[in-house]
């Protein structure tokens, strides 16, 4: 069930909120909770929807509509890990407006931290299935390293110079 | 949604699957250079690296000049450029959601709180 390739890119989101961890978790977890808050409506007219089938290997799906019923957006995907209230790792596909190409891996971790919640949210992306392909690696320094040189001007003629993502 | 081209994506994150072009890819970031010149720091045979080469290519992240018979390789931006968008669009959609979880959790903490301080 899990998936076991490295991932070559992922987002990485952290963010503290006042509420326990119990209180977090069922936020991200339960119909009810979800439809209130995950597609917030901008406009006051748009209607959420949220089905949860919360285990291992169970799917769930979070829908919006428009007044006159057409669906506006929709993400789903599958359950892979259910650990109240610290961990839930689920795969992510949007099918509306435009259907993801392929599924993607969200993880929602919670730590327990004076005053409420830290939620660190990892979402990665994997290659495409390649067959015989190596996955030895994690974190794409290149990528990295091509991204300072991009945004800062910051270039590696010498590995070993400090912030060099790769390094290490 | 933004929606990023999918399929060369895809092609992107495959050809970067492969820690040898990773690597090949970060000595292309300093600038450009010739097959030889790349094969160097690898203890891997020209046409080893060629077909990596090739399939950096095919992914449009890496273009071929000749000059004369030396091949120079030049890393090209925009796939990688489209991967790291990516990252962006996930961090920034995240950081609204979680956001707006943060106020949810605040609001439902206020409806219930009365209850609470009840003694």
């Amino acid at each position: 069930m899990s998936i076991r390739k490295e991932a070559v890119v992922r987002a990485v989101t952290k963010r503290r909120v006042a509420a326990p961890r119990e209180r977090v978790f069922q936020a991200w977890t339960t119909a009810e909770h979800l439809q209130r808050w995950f597609f917030p409506s901008i406009n006051g007219e748009a209607v959420p929807h949220a089905e949860v089938d919360l285990r291992v290997g169970g799917r769930y799906r979070i829908t919006m509509h428009a007044p006159d019923g057409d669906i506006t957006a929709m993400v789903g995907g599958t359950y892979h890990e259910v650990h109240p209230p610290e961990k839930l790792v689920f795969s992510w596909a949007w099918e509306a407006p435009q259907p993801d190409s392929a599924e993607t891996l969200v993880t929602v971790e919670l730590h327990d931290v004076q005053g409420g919640t830290e939620i660190i949210i990892t979402h990665e992306r994997f290659p495409a299935q390649t067959g015989e392909e190596e996955h030895t690696i994690g974190w794409n320094c290149a990528l990295e390293r091509f991204v300072l040189l991009m945004e800062e001007g910051v270039t590696f003629p010498v590995s070993a110079r400090a912030g060099d993502p790769c390094r290490s | 949604m933004v929606k990023y081209r999918a399929h060369t994506l895809d092609k992107t994150f495959s050809a970067l699957s492969d820690p040898t072009r990773r690597a090949i890819v970060a000595r292309l970031a300093e600038g450009d250079a010739s097959v030889s010149e790349l094969a160097a720091p690898f203890a891997m045979s020209l046409p080893a690296i060629s077909k990596h080469l090739r399939v950096l290519e095919q992914a449009g992240l890496v273009e071929r000049t000749k000059d004369g018979r030396v091949h120079r390789l030049r890393l090209v931006a925009q796939p990688l450029h489209d991967a790291a968008a990516w990252i962006a669009h996930y961090q920034h959609f995240w950081e609204q959601q979680l956001e707006v979880l943060a106020d949810y959790l605040r609001d439902i903490h206020s409806e219930e709180e009365p209850e609470e301080h009840t003694p």
